[in-house]
């Protein structure tokens, strides 16, 4: 039996969506025991976790109320986080895995005695070290970004090279309450009076993880919307906030006390997802916890988390960023008529609101705009870096992506899409170029080094800038951060390699812009490029 | 350890309770000490009723403390109260002829307020941030004592706290000369190159989750 460490020290979210990857890796390694290191506070949520043998758990809130408060030794602190970590570091483990790619794991991975590591851990100089590319691609490209263009479930997978499983058995379903809630929602299905058994929508009032909720007023609407149907049948979900009993009762003022709520604990929540035809929440652990045992979802996102990564990861599911809540209820209508074939009435065809629709080709899973407004610039540029991206990866270019954008986009459009990522492709050559050349310089003389480090750190520089290079560029950075030669000679001439490596890697964009623009006009970017190599 | 040097006298109130005198001080009426002891706790009722935790600064000959406890057991199924005294001799007679029935009530018995804070099992005690109450008389009796436990600032020095370390952490430190230097110095050496082992691993690792902003719900 293979030992499987996996530390997840991060988010709520980063443990639920961490069954999507235990069930992924024990489909490909079936004779594998899964050990979770993870935070106290979270050990409720881990239990609800399939396939796990071993939880380790860090009292992270102890441990600090201890070392914060100035009456107390630090002793006793450090007394409890050893002895927290002291079975992990007992252990000899085949694999261990930095999931959360945070830097406590980070460190604590670093300490472990395993056959191989994956993802970040630090090195003796204190610098990252990462694994493969995806990790570094993890750890330096996607750090500072609103969205991720891969979701950090799958780079997760791929940290161990592990493909995504779908079906599987990812979080625990009691059995008992199983059994209760299909009788109950057997009968609610039945509760319309019509011939067909109506769909069950369950609706989430618990809050999203910034703290926010459905209004009033969308609940009302969409609970009207959803009961004025025959096809349908409203269950709310709560999991006993007082705030949301508050609005449980106004609901059920509004109603005269006809609806159908359940207050559900950690235990029994999968058992009531599991019933569900379509589940409509903010991004929050019960949306994750749906996505696990592939419940439809409808995600609705704060409107000032413009375009952020969704909290679901199969396709089939819906995201709504919300800026006007009163075009809300239009837009569920719109997607559940999608979703079911229904004629849901949908008062406007265009909406304030951007409903996504997460869909999967060659690559895995990515999200499409269905309605509201659209930024076709910021759409193309999510589907060019995705498809980049996943090419730095070493994934073949997905040609029918291109032509696709190629097909159903104004040539203005594109022009000046590509003009715009032209433009900071040529920015950042110039400087790769820039820093080549001081390379050379160095070769010649040592007392060249100075200008050469100070045209590196303008080159990494670039990575840290929103703009398309931000990941070749950041690849870069983490493969020279991952140098363990200790000679400047050495030194230089891996990251020679690397800044060639880089080159090719911008020559992939600029490849992608060219087949993008109708006359595959080569650009100056590409010609720079040309020109150094020569 | 230094030794208290006080004059403990036992005396028989009016009602024909035990009241302890040292140092010519009275703990308890002389009258009656029952009565008084019932006042003392009603002015903490509100307190008591909110935290079923509660510290008792002052052992006296603990009528207040079971009144307080008393108390404690109206508003709450599960209650513990940890009483501190630094009389020795005190706790001695106290426990020889009267001690507690209620098992929910220990007493503490420390010479200092740094013997007090070395102990792990107080300081969990105290982590439940228990609702604090003096016993007038024998705070004033002892108020450098009290005075020192309140205003406590635990040493950051390695080498003054290495003793409370466990075993291994004791070794690891002890491989570096001078303890004389306070864990944030230690983890800056470390930062600044001096990784040699698993276990500065794990002192970086304990750093970054001190440093750790809560992220939990993020997602």
């Amino acid at each position: 039996m293979n030992k499987l460490l996996i530390t997840n020290l991060r988010s709520d979210f980063d443990l639920i969506s961490c069954a999507h990857y235990i069930n992924s890796y024990l489909q490909e390694n079936p004779q594998t025991e899964v050990s979770l290191l993870i935070f106290k506070e979270q050990e409720n949520i881990a239990k609800i976790l399939a396939n796990v043998s071993n939880l380790y758990t860090i009292d992270e809130q102890q441990i600090k109320n201890i070392q914060k408060n100035a009456l107390f030794s630090d002793a006793f602190a450090m007394n409890n986080f050893f002895t927290s970590i002291n079975d992990c570091l007992k252990t000899k483990w085949d694999n261990v895995v930095n999931y959360s790619n945070d830097e406590v794991g980070a460190f604590i991975c670093s300490m472990l005695t395993s056959e191989q590591k994956h993802g970040t851990t630090i090195s003796k100089l204190g610098s990252p070290v990462t694994s493969n590319a995806w990790a570094s691609y993890q750890n330096f490209a996607c750090q500072d970004r609103n969205k991720d263009v891969i979701s950090k479930t799958i780079i997760r997978h791929h940290l161990t090279n592990t493909p995504y499983h779908r079906e599987g058995t990812k979080v625990k379903i009691n059995e008992e309450y199983s059994l209760i809630a299909n009788q109950n929602f057997a009968k609610i299905r039945q509760s319309k009076g019509s011939d067909m058994d109506a769909k069950i929508i369950g609706i989430s009032l618990v809050e999203s993880y910034s703290n926010k909720r459905l209004n009033l007023e969308t609940l009302i609407n969409t609970v009207e919307l959803i009961e004025e149907s025959e096809s349908f049948k409203t269950v709310l979900l709560l999991s006993g906030k007082p705030e949301e009993k508050q609005i449980i009762n106004e609901l059920n003022k509004h109603f005269e006390n006809s609806l159908i709520s359940i207050n559900t604990d950690s235990n029994a929540l999968s058992a009531v997802l599991a019933n569900l035809d379509l589940f409509i929440s903010m991004n929050n652990n019960s949306l994750a916890i749906a996505d696990c045992i592939d419940t439809k979802t409808i995600e609705i996102r704060d409107g000032l988390a413009n375009f952020a990564t969704p909290a679901t990861l199969n396709s089939d599911n819906y995201v709504i960023y919300q800026n006007n809540s009163s075009t809300l209820v239009d837009d569920i209508a719109f997607v559940m008529n999608q979703e079911f074939n229904t004629n849901l009435p949908v008062s406007s065809m265009s909406s304030d609101n951007k409903v996504y629709s997460i869909v999967g080709d060659d690559y895995g899973m990515l999200n499409t705009q269905i309605r509201g407004e659209l930024n076709i610039q910021q759409e193309l540029r999510y589907h060019i870096e995705r498809c980049y991206h996943y090419q730095l990866l070493g994934y073949e270019k997905n040609n029918d992506l291109i032509s696709h954008l190629k097909k159903n986009t104004d040539e203005d459009v594109l022009t000046e899409c590509s003009t715009q990522i032209k433009d900071e492709l040529t920015s950042t050559v110039k400087i790769l170029l820039a820093t080549l050349r001081s390379l050379k310089g160095v070769k010649s003389s040592k007392s060249n080094l100075q200008n050469f480090i100070n045209y590196l750190d303008t080159l990494i520089a670039r990575g840290r800038d929103n703009s398309i290079v931000k990941g070749p560029v950041c690849l870069f950075e983490g493969k020279v951060e991952n140098i363990t030669t200790t000679t400047i000679d050495e030194n230089m001439k891996s990251i020679e390699t690397f800044l060639f490596e880089l080159k090719s890697d911008l020559q992939l964009l600029t490849n992608l812009v060219t087949d993008l623009i109708s006359d595959g006009a080569e650009t100056n970017s590409v010609s720079d490029l040309k020109n150094a190599e020569a | 350890m230094e030794e208290r040097t006080s004059q403990l006298e036992i005396k028989t109130s009016r009602n024909g309770l035990t009241v302890p005198v040292i140092n010519g001080i009275h703990l308890h009426s002389i009258y009656n000490p029952a009565k008084e002891a019932e006042a003392f706790a009603l002015g903490y009722e509100e307190a008591v009723s909110q935290k079923n935790n509660i510290l008792i600064l002052g052992l006296g000959y603990g009528y207040h403390v079971d009144e307080i406890a008393k108390l404690a057991s109206k508003y709450h199924e599960n209650y513990n109260i940890l009483v501190i005294e630094p009389n020795k001799e005190l706790v001695e007679h106290f426990m020889a002829h009267r001690n507690f029935q209620d098992k929910n009530i220990n007493i503490t018995y420390k010479v200092n307020a740094k013997e007090l804070y070395e102990d792990i099992s107080f300081v969990n005690f105290l982590m439940q941030k228990p609702c604090i109450i003096k016993h007038d008389s024998s705070f004033n009796l002892d108020r450098s004592f009290y005075t020192e436990f309140l205003k406590f600032q635990a040493p950051n020095h390695i080498g003054e706290f290495m003793d409370f370390l466990d075993p291994e952490l004791q070794t690891y430190f002890k491989t570096f000369q001078g303890n004389d230097v306070t864990l944030d110095h230690h983890i800056k050496t470390l930062k600044a190159g001096g990784v040699q082992d698993k276990m500065d691993f794990g002192m970086l690792a304990f750093e970054a989750l001190i440093a750790k902003k809560d992220t939990r719900g993020v997602q």
